[in-house]
């Protein structure tokens, strides 16, 4: 993970593709729910290294599924499993109930957009679009009418003639999708699909993306890198790392409640205080830490015995900063004070880096409520930070 | 309103502007830029002074001698310009390249290289089409020996490359000699001295003009654009034929065009491994020129030819300037 990710962490609910609340959206906790995707096990090796290692996960229809990972940590391998250009070593993969054991990419119902967006550039965008159903052999018309039709849900039918060395990256992108979407795939896999595109592009371009998905009701299998990029669209985010899974989830149980230090880290940023637990009831968990100065008080259990040597992690913007001692801290716990070394203003936030008196640098944000100037907080300012019982999450690898 | 830089204003130069010093050298690069020479220059001229050397103004001396007369002397022609009686006289005789159609065999010769020509590199094709894509899509490090074995036959003189075809295929050649041990055959096949061996011949000395830019063009191919197509539903052959055939189209002209173009005049090969009804004109030229010593019509025939040639040259062209824009435009 780089050491400036993105300071401002999504709200994870609130995804742009407005999933309202009253409209759940939850296969995966329906135990009568059959997966779409299932893949049991798998492994697969390249001579001695192990790109994907024993990976069980299942996936359902109408998802927007992204695998997350570094370089390096097998999601794109796990994808191209999917998508037949590779065998598993091990284990085995089912769509719709079909075991995909030896069917070759051309037989499955599934389409990629690959990274490079692959576009043969000998065919003009129309006759990319049509490649696929040409294949199927469907009939001349109807060919005709579907791709007219894939080029104005991407909004692209003024260059259909064009060859795709004459588009843009951002246009090249849409006839990849376009291209990928035609045949009505069940299942669509999409290998960083938003990567080559500059920053204000992608994010517009999640949205859309998202649009499509819910208007076809195609499920998406997505590699990506990015974390937020992963927050935004997804339904649950695989995080992987080192070719196994790290945790599964929606992006509110990834980001509020990691089950390792890997995943804490990995999305967005946090402050993990070293300590070891005091207490460990079924309601609360009580931490000491010297590396934090105080007391860290948790209303979860860390099914962990007395003495264990333990992490909690705290998110940033749940670290209030205040200059006087907050009225609410109970005995000391989950307060403790730092001189601010770094403000960074970003406009709608403040990012403030504190050093405690452990010597441990603590990043906490806050959003700029009131106008900066009136900002009572400043460089070398001794000030206290506090949390309340909710924010920590107790972890130990 | 932003001030203007204060660097805009000229600048009282403590020191006065230092005089250049005059060195050779510097007298030297005044010089030659002063008659239009530079760098750059210099470095376009070599080529041009090589083609104009080598190529145009023997182009221009046999020009030449296609519009004279022959004649018995030596050089065997007569002269385009003559002071005569106080009078220039020039002689253009175009009876060079009368003859060319006066005997329907330079004609025929023409025609049969173009067909032995276009047939040989319809061979080179199919044989070097699928080595190239062997190679190119062998792992990498294996890459660099295949491409020196196809490479390795330029080791040896071409002329000694084609006699030993010529032990191989005669009568009691390696050829025959295995044939009518292994039984398949009980009398010697007749292949050298025919139209076969000439065939032979050609596609084994062109093959690597075909191999080696088909490869070139095949092996910066995408691979991700097969799987591209094998995901949209294309079976490995439909994917080759729609995908990776046209994108190699530029590899298939240029190979073609390097095997085709100096196949048609193409007269070692002929000469020994054809037989004396082989009609090629490079052969006929060599005649001309050797045996008939009528240089006139042996020039014209090398005109023709060239014009002949000029053609397939200018596709070669168009396809190369295409590939360089496309590249450009990337």
């Amino acid at each position: 993970m780089s050491d400036a990710p993105d300071p401002r962490p999504r709200p994870a609910a609130a995804g742009p593709a407005g999933k309202s609340p009253a409209l759940k959206f939850e296969p995966w906790h329906d135990p009568a729910a059959k997966p779409y995707i299932r893949i049991e096990k798998v492994t697969k090796r390249f001579g001695d290294f192990t790109a994907v290692d024993n990976v069980s996960l299942s996936i359902y229809r109408g998802e927007f599924f992204s695998l997350l990972g570094g370089s390096g940590s097998g999601k794109t391998t796990l994808l191209r499993m999917l998508a037949g250009f590779e065998q598993p070593t091990e284990g085995r993969i089912f769509i719709d109930g079909v075991d995909m054991a030896g069917i070759p990419p051309y037989d499955r119902p599934v389409n990629m957009m690959f990274q490079s967006y692959a576009l043969f550039p000998h065919m003009t965008v129309e006759n990319n679009v049509a490649f696929g159903l040409r294949q199927d052999g469907v009939p001349k018309d109807e060919i005709r009418t579907r791709v007219a039709e894939m080029l104005e849900l991407v909004k692209l039918t003024p260059f259909a003639k064009r060859k795709p060395h004459q588009l843009s990256g951002g246009q090249r992108q849409r006839v990849a999708l376009a291209r990928s979407l035609v045949k009505k795939p069940k299942l669509l896999l999409l290998d960083e699909p938003l990567g080559a595109l500059d920053k204000r592009l992608r994010e517009q371009t999640q949205f859309e993306l998202v649009n499509i998905q819910e208007k076809l009701g195609v499920t998406f299998v997505v590699v990506t890198h990015d974390q937020e990029e992963a927050m935004t669209m997804s339904t649950r985010i695989a995080v992987m790392d080192h070719g196994a899974i790290a945790q599964v989830g929606t992006p509110t149980e990834i980001y509020e409640y990691p089950n390792s230090r890997f995943t804490a880290e990995f999305i967005g940023s946090v402050n993990m205080f070293e300590g070891n637990i005091v207490e460990s009831e079924p309601d609360h968990s009580l931490i000491r830490s010297a590396e934090a100065g105080c007391d860290l008080y948790v209303t979860h259990t860390a099914h962990l015995a007395a003495g264990s040597h333990c992490w909690v992690a705290i998110r940033p913007e749940k670290v209030s900063i205040t200059k006087e001692k907050p009225a609410e801290a109970d005995g000391g716990r989950n307060v403790t004070r730092g001189v601010v070394r770094e403000i960074a203003y970003l406009g709608d936030i403040s990012i403030y880096q504190i050093d405690l008196a452990s010597g441990k640098r603590v990043r906490a944000t806050a959003p700029n409520v009131t106008r900066r100037t009136e900002l009572p907080i400043t460089w070398d300012d001794e000030v206290w930070l506090s949390w309340r019982p909710f924010a920590g999450v107790v972890l130990t690898d | 309103m932003a001030v203007p830089p204060p660097s805009a204003a000229p600048q009282p130069s403590a020191v006065p502007p230092s005089v250049a010093p005059r060195t050779l050298k510097d007298r030297v690069l005044r010089a030659t830029r002063r008659l239009g020479l530079t760098g750059r220059g210099g470095v376009i001229l070599g080529p041009y002074a090589w083609l104009v050397l080598f190529f145009f103004i023997p182009f221009l001396i046999v020009l030449k001698i296609s519009v004279a007369e022959p004649a018995v002397g030596i050089p065997p022609f007569t002269k385009l310009i003559e002071w005569v009686d106080g009078g220039l006289d020039v002689h253009i005789r175009f009876s060079g390249f009368q003859a060319l159609f006066d005997d329907d065999l330079y004609v025929l010769a023409y025609l049969n290289s173009l067909k032995i020509a276009f047939v040989s590199t319809l061979c080179c094709l199919f044989i070097g089409y699928p080595m190239a894509y062997a190679i190119a899509t062998a792992p990498e490090k294996r890459r660099g020996p295949l491409l020196m074995l196809i490479i390795l036959p330029f080791w040896t003189s071409f002329l000694i490359r084609v006699y030993a075809w010529m032990s191989i295929l005669k009568d009691e050649g390696l050829l025959n000699n295995l044939l009518l041990s292994l039984g398949i055959i009980h009398e010697p096949l007749k292949i050298l001295y025919t139209d076969l061996a000439v065939y032979i011949g050609i596609t084994y000395s062109y093959l690597p003009f075909m191999i080696l830019p088909l490869y070139a063009t095949l092996e910066k191919m995408d691979h991700t654009l097969l799987e591209a197509a094998a995901d949209l539903g294309a079976k490995p052959w439909k994917a080759f034929l729609t995908i990776t055939l046209p994108l190699s189209l530029p590899g298939i002209v240029a190979g073609s065009l390097l095997v085709f173009i100096p196949a048609v005049g193409e007269f070692v090969i002929p000469s020994l491994l054809g037989g004396s009804d082989t009609l090629m004109i490079g052969r006929e030229l060599w005649n001309l020129f050797f045996n008939s010593r009528d240089w006139p019509s042996a020039s014209a025939v090398a005109i023709a030819l060239l014009a002949f040639l000029v053609g397939p040259i200018m596709i070669f062209q168009h396809f190369q300037g295409r590939e360089q824009d496309k590249g450009a435009a990337r």
